[in-house]
């Protein structure tokens, strides 16, 4: 293909899919390992948040009452709220890949900012349940409130804030990265529009929101 | 290029169904009392919300097959993590004779001497030491 004009240039890991690797037979092969490679990476992610999900599962089955009577302290309406702005968040960033994918160097900057914008909103009204749930004495291992809250219901706020705290660490990397795809994006620093870059990390964050599509409905609605 | 580009229109209508989808698993938890079908109605919603995401999100729909063994694998190991992990837990009472709820739990209580239920004044629905915060929340 373009292996002429791509040898002179010395950036080595900004060649996108124009370039084509020594070790790939052809550009689709190329695309298709980086695509299997992120897929590999989510698979075991579907793992790391498995192995919290599958005990959440057995302890909603066995001790239902203290899960339902502890879940009432959550808001469903913010909860909603925060599952649209995470899916505006993920239009936003499917339309970055597609800028992406056509050159639009200035759409794919712009849709990239307007997903660390949607993302931190996200986080926002996450710290803010959570100091919510801070004065009201709910968090485990801080000032949980076990008069307050008796029985079980420690258990249900101890998944509560391992769940959701983990899905905000994955937030939090996620739009570092996403800002520094910008930033790179933005410098022309990829020699096409970055677009398997760009598409890759479009998977990890799209993989996020199905995360918390899960988490919504477990943590904020079986229950009420 | 050879990878699917979709369209921004594409792009709406999968985000439009996404919302609708959320709008319906809100009403349906909070509007609709459909007791033991909440959670397989809830979970059903959230599995066809992945699905979509994954197939025009992820692109999955245009990619090779293989793509799709690896993006299968990870969810079929959680499935058989918590179908084996429950078919344990939920088979225990048909052969122990310590069980969760009901007449047995007192037999087994006489039985080993009696452990107390932390969630005894839960179950009763009376949500005894449950007021007195309901109170403070402040409608939260």
């Amino acid at each position: 293909m373009s292996s002429a004009s791509a040898t002179a240039h010395d950036n080595t890991y900004g060649q996108d899919d124009t370039y084509l690797y020594h070790h790939f037979e052809d550009l689709q092969q190329q695309h298709e390992s980086s695509s299997l490679g992120m897929w590999a990476f989510l698979s075991t992610e579907v793992l790391f948040f498995g192995g919290v999900l599958g005990a959440f599962a057995v302890v909603q089955t066995l001790y239902e009452p203290a899960m339902k009577a502890a879940s009432e302290h959550l808001d469903p309406i913010l909860g909603a709220y925060n599952t649209a702005v995470l899916l505006v968040s993920s239009l936003a960033m499917a339309l970055a890949v597609r800028a992406a994918q056509l050159r639009q160097q200035r759409n794919t900057v712009l849709f990239l900012v307007a997903t660390i914008v949607l993302g931190s909103a996200f986080l926002g009204v996450k710290a803010y349940e959570w100091i919510h749930d801070y004065h009201e004495a709910l968090i485990p291992g801080i000032n949980f409130d076990l008069e307050r809250y008796p029985g079980r219901q420690i258990l249900f706020w101890s998944f509560y804030f391992t769940l959701t705290g983990i899905h905000a660490l994955h937030m939090i990397i996620g739009i570092v990265i996403i800002a520094i795809m910008a930033v790179l994006v933005q410098r022309r620093w990829f020699t096409g529009g970055g677009a398997t870059q760009i598409e890759m990390l479009g998977l990890y964050w799209h993989f996020v929101d199905i995360v918390w599509v899960f988490l919504y409905p477990i943590l904020y609605l079986i229950n009420q | 290029m050879s990878q699917h580009v979709f369209s921004i229109r594409a792009n709406l209508i999968v985000f439009a169904i996404l919302m609708a989808l959320m709008v319906l698993t809100v009403v349906v938890a909070l509007y609709l009392d459909l007791g033991l079908l909440e959670i397989p109605i809830a979970l059903t919603i959230a599995t066809i919300k992945a699905v979509v995401i994954m197939l025009y999100f992820m692109h999955l729909r245009y990619s090779s097959r293989l793509t799709w063994l690896f993006a299968g694998s990870g969810t079929f190991w959680l499935l058989i993590l918590i179908a084996f992990s429950l078919s344990d837990f939920l088979s225990r009472d048909w052969i122990s004779p310590v069980l969760h709820s009901g007449e047995s739990r007192e037999i087994a209580a006489a039985y080993f001497g009696g452990l107390p239920d932390p969630d005894t004044a839960l179950e009763d629905g009376t949500h005894a030491g449950e007021t007195d915060a309901h109170h403070s929340s402040g409608g939260h």
